[in-house]
């Protein structure tokens, strides 16, 4: 039998291209580029019971207090703190590496009280907060270097817990009963 | 001389657009690895604050975002709403949410960066109060 060849007709895809903008505008368009990032917080319920075991005798030494005034002035302990200094001295503070008689005996045992005033900008507060935060972190990523060899958020679940229990974090926050400008 | 007899005139060859589809699918697939979708419309303007060491928000599931413009307009997930209307507003949205799962419940707050303390505060004893105790503040990275 004589066999013919068939041209195969191709396909116009010229459109395609057009097809595939549209999408890519779709997701240029309902995209955005940079991620969410921030800082998680755990507040404490508002149940009595709660209340109540918040009520617990702090030592002195076991206390470092952060005071944003009403104009943004940061103070640890009364005296002005640079921010690059909070957390250096809120590291110091909470594992006391030279086993001083006027800081914390344990690290878990370690408060940090930050006291904000109405008027304090929100903008201040995040970077005191921030700063807290990264002290606790680099902490933990410390410990979890010793322990094992790893980041603390790359350890399992119950590594995680270990390095926690060894440094809870423990901020207060309050509002400051002062009205209107500062000290 | 036949060196310089007219040539016929030459019809440009078509230029092969075959590829070009496959060209921009990897622009496409690029911007569908690179970005994140938005997940509720932004009502309200707001600058974020700057702080150190930002963790990224990875469980996307159970968030509640409260957003406080530079006005201290405020806005609950999609809809602009006033501070009284929150916890009304809150327990609308837990009623859809199963018992189970309120513990899972984050509040993203994204909030303007010079508003005053007591805003946040009163936003957070209302998420309290409301038994959300999860939060997450929203901010851009301090250089």
């Amino acid at each position: 039998m004589a066999r013919f060849k068939r041209n195969i007709t191709s396909i116009n895809a010229t459109s395609s291209a057009d097809i595939a903008f549209i999408l890519l505008l779709f997701f240029l368009l309902t995209g955005t580029l940079n991620p969410d990032e921030g800082i998680f917080r755990e507040l404490l319920p508002d149940t009595s019971t709660a209340r109540l075991k918040k009520k617990q005798d702090i030592e002195k030494r076991d206390l470092l207090t952060f005071t944003i005034t009403a104009d943004n002035k940061i103070l640890m302990e009364n005296e002005p703190v640079s921010i690059p200094e909070i957390r250096r001295s809120a590291k110091i503070f909470i594992s006391n590496p030279e086993k001083l008689e006027n800081l914390p005996r344990n690290a878990a045992d370690a408060v940090i009280s930050l006291e904000v005033s109405r008027q304090t900008n929100y903008d201040t507060y995040l970077t005191v907060f921030g700063e807290l935060s990264a002290a606790y972190n680099e902490l933990r990523n410390e410990l979890a270097g010793e322990r094992f060899g790893k980041m603390f958020e790359r350890l399992t679940e119950e590594q995680q817990n270990t390095v926690r229990e060894e440094y809870p974090i423990r901020i207060t926050e309050k509002e400051s009963k002062e009205k209107g400008g500062g000290q | 001389m036949s060196r310089f007899r007219k040539t016929p005139v030459r019809a440009v060859p078509s230029l092969n657009t075959t590829a070009l589809p496959d060209l921009i699918f990897t622009l496409l697939f690029f911007f569908m690895l690179v970005t994140n979708m938005r997940t509720v419309p932004v009502l309200t303007q707001y600058q974020l604050p700057s702080a150190a060491e930002l963790q990224q928000l990875k469980d996307k599931s159970l968030l509640v975002w409260i957003m406080v413009g530079n006005k201290e307009e405020m806005q609950l997930n999609s809809d602009l709403c006033t501070f009284d209307e929150l916890p009304a507003l809150l327990d609308g949205i837990k009623s859809e949410i199963n018992p189970d799962e309120f513990s899972k419940i984050t509040a993203v707050l994204k909030i303007d960066k010079n508003t005053p303390m007591g805003t946040v505060n009163d936003i957070r004893q209302i998420l309290r109060a409301k038994n959300i105790l999860t939060v997450y503040y929203a901010a851009e990275k301090l250089f």
